[in-house]
């Protein structure tokens, strides 16, 4: 409205931007998360879990904007690393044509590798902001369900057939601690979302969240009403994907 | 043999008061998670109550204007100063009265107001159960902040529309937990001998039913506030918070923001880790409360 486009269609072509910051988040946050978690859980009482643990409890207590506002400060401006805030540079973003609305992937369509390689340098510290809220939760979730894995007693047969030690955690144990961290994984997407907002203001990135603060500041309530309806149908969207992984995951399941 | 009532005396009550506040306080000395955990806290809430006492904090927070602008730390100024020429120290101090204030009420509120649903759904059950439980199930899945900013844009800017819209943001959880302790409880063998006896359903819930699910609420709401001191911050970072010559944290970083680019890390820096130690001492609280509830968590996790 603000920007006098329909709504719907202003969501649409910011969406793409929120996914793609969504997705590395996920990824950085999984990596953080469960790596971390599976460390604990297979030296349980040892100083690294001991330092995993309070790391993971720590997590929970920092500020996700306050975070982002740390990186750039001491990552982009102080060391000068990486770029600040917005998803391509300047002179980048001037001659950059949106095909898909995501900018890695746009880069490669159109074969400028350069584009591809500014999008991801200013990728990196959104996605580490957004994935180390969710890292602590995660990593908590894989420590004790991996814990209670690890105690059962096809992992002992596993051991005694034989199996190296890491063939075990990977194959046998992880598995099936993967199946109570997907059932709240649903539920953590809903705060991912939240992240992205939060995220997305500190970094002005152009996606569905920014726009949803944008419209708050100019009093846009029909904008307002529209995203936050957006957002809603696109959680529900997500959980029902979730609930679809689940049958992969664990084949006892069945709809 | 007949059992001697025990005098109730004055001194006696006494006796038996100090007694058990002792023992409450050997628990917690046992417990050093949750004792570093109510250090932190109260320390934050002794500091902040001080802090609004004009004279504490070593510069005024509002109206001092003769140091240096935008200044890094140096031995007059810890922390710096901004772009008004204010002592970010002394802002520091006196910044944590809006997210104690708002944090503690909404938790209150929220907790008072999600367990009584929680307990009327969780005993009625039925068609209530099952329109309350759906309301619950709506509202906790929508991203508690997004829900936040939401209610905040709806109620208005301030400290009062800020409680409110956190308060209706924890309500489902606190639903959730005391509904699923009724559930626990409802068939049991003693409830029902209550029942026999002839109770009413009040007090069946109120005198029976509620006492057993305030463990996992008190557990719960340790939590709960490590995340409302979060959820404020964001609010008020956001500009939803109290207006601006207010020292507030949120605020701060905010204001702090638009000096990033020039490197004045200061501005950001204290207030955030003062959000970030209120939440970890609230943390820690909710880690030992569990602990002590729960006994057999302590091995687990």
């Amino acid at each position: 409205m603000t920007t006098s486009q329909p709504v719907l269609r202003e969501l649409f072509s910011r969406l793409p931007a929120t996914v793609e910051l969504a997705i590395f988040g996920l990824l950085v946050a999984v990596l953080l998360g469960f790596v971390t978690g599976v460390i604990a859980a297979t030296r349980p009482g040892q100083v690294i879990d001991h330092a995993i643990r309070v790391f993971h409890i720590g997590s929970f207590a920092v500020p996700l904007f306050w975070f982002g506002l740390m990186l750039q400060v001491f990552v982009a401006v102080k060391l000068g690393w990486l770029p600040v805030a917005k998803p391509l540079s300047g002179n980048i973003s001037y001659a950059f044509q949106s095909k898909t609305g995501f900018f890695l992937l746009d880069g490669m369509l159109q074969g400028r590798w350069d584009w591809v390689a500014d999008a991801a340098r200013h990728l990196i510290l959104p996605a580490i902001t957004l994935g180390f809220a969710q890292a602590g939760f995660l990593g908590r979730m894989t420590r004790a369900s991996m814990l209670e894995v690890l105690d059962a007693d096809y992992v002992t047969t596993a051991r005694a057939k034989g199996l190296r030690e890491w063939g075990v955690v990977l194959r046998h144990a992880l598995r099936n601690a993967l199946i109570p961290i997907v059932t709240v994984f649903g539920l953590q997407f809903a705060i991912l979302i939240g992240g992205a907002v939060l995220t997305e203001t500190v970094f002005s990135w152009p996606g569905v969240a920014s726009y949803l603060m944008s419209s708050i500041t100019a009093r846009d309530y029909p904008a307002i009403q529209g995203t936050v309806i957006f957002i809603a149908i696109f959680i529900s969207v997500i959980n029902l994907i979730i609930d679809v992984l689940y049958t992969v995951i664990d084949p006892r399941v069945r709809y | 043999m007949t059992v001697k009532p025990i005098p109730e005396t004055v001194s006696h009550r006494l006796a038996q008061a100090i007694s058990r506040i002792g023992r409450g306080a050997r628990v917690v000395a046992r417990e050093r998670i949750l004792l570093v955990g109510i250090v932190i806290v109260s320390g934050f809430i002794i500091v902040t109550i001080l802090g609004q006492i004009p004279g504490f904090t070593p510069y005024d927070p509002v109206y001092y204007r003769s140091a240096p602008r935008l200044q890094g730390p140096s031995a007059q100024h810890w922390m710096g100063t901004d772009q008004l020429q204010r002592d970010v120290f002394s802002r520091v101090i006196s910044g944590g009265r809006a997210s104690l204030i708002v944090a503690f009420s909404a938790v209150a509120i929220s907790m008072v107001g999600g367990s009584v649903l929680g307990w009327i759904s969780g005993f009625f059950g039925g068609w209530l159960d099952r329109v309350l439980s759906l309301a619950m199930d709506a509202l906790y899945s929508f991203p508690s902040i997004i829900l936040a900013i939401t209610l905040v844009v709806v109620l208005g800017a301030g400290l009062q529309p800020m409680i409110w819209s956190v308060a209706i943001v924890y309500v489902p959880t606190y639903f959730r937990v005391s509904r699923a302790e009724v559930l626990k409880v409802r068939e049991t063998t003693y409830i029902e001998a209550i029942r026999a006896v002839g109770a009413s359903r009040t007090r069946i819930v109120l005198r029976h039913m509620a006492p057993n699910t305030v463990n996992a609420i008190m557990a719960v709401s340790s939590f709960n506030l490590a995340d409302a001191i979060l959820t404020v911050a964001a609010l008020s970072f956001l500009g939803f918070g109290l207006p601006p010559p207010a020292p507030d944290w949120g605020f701060d970083i905010q204001n702090g923001q638009k000096y990033l680019q020039s490197g004045s890390w200061w501005l950001i820096t204290f207030p955030g880790l003062m959000i970030v130690f209120l939440s970890l001492g609230f943390g820690l609280i909710g880690e030992g409360v569990s602990d002590l509830v729960n006994p057999k968590r302590r091995h687990k996790i």
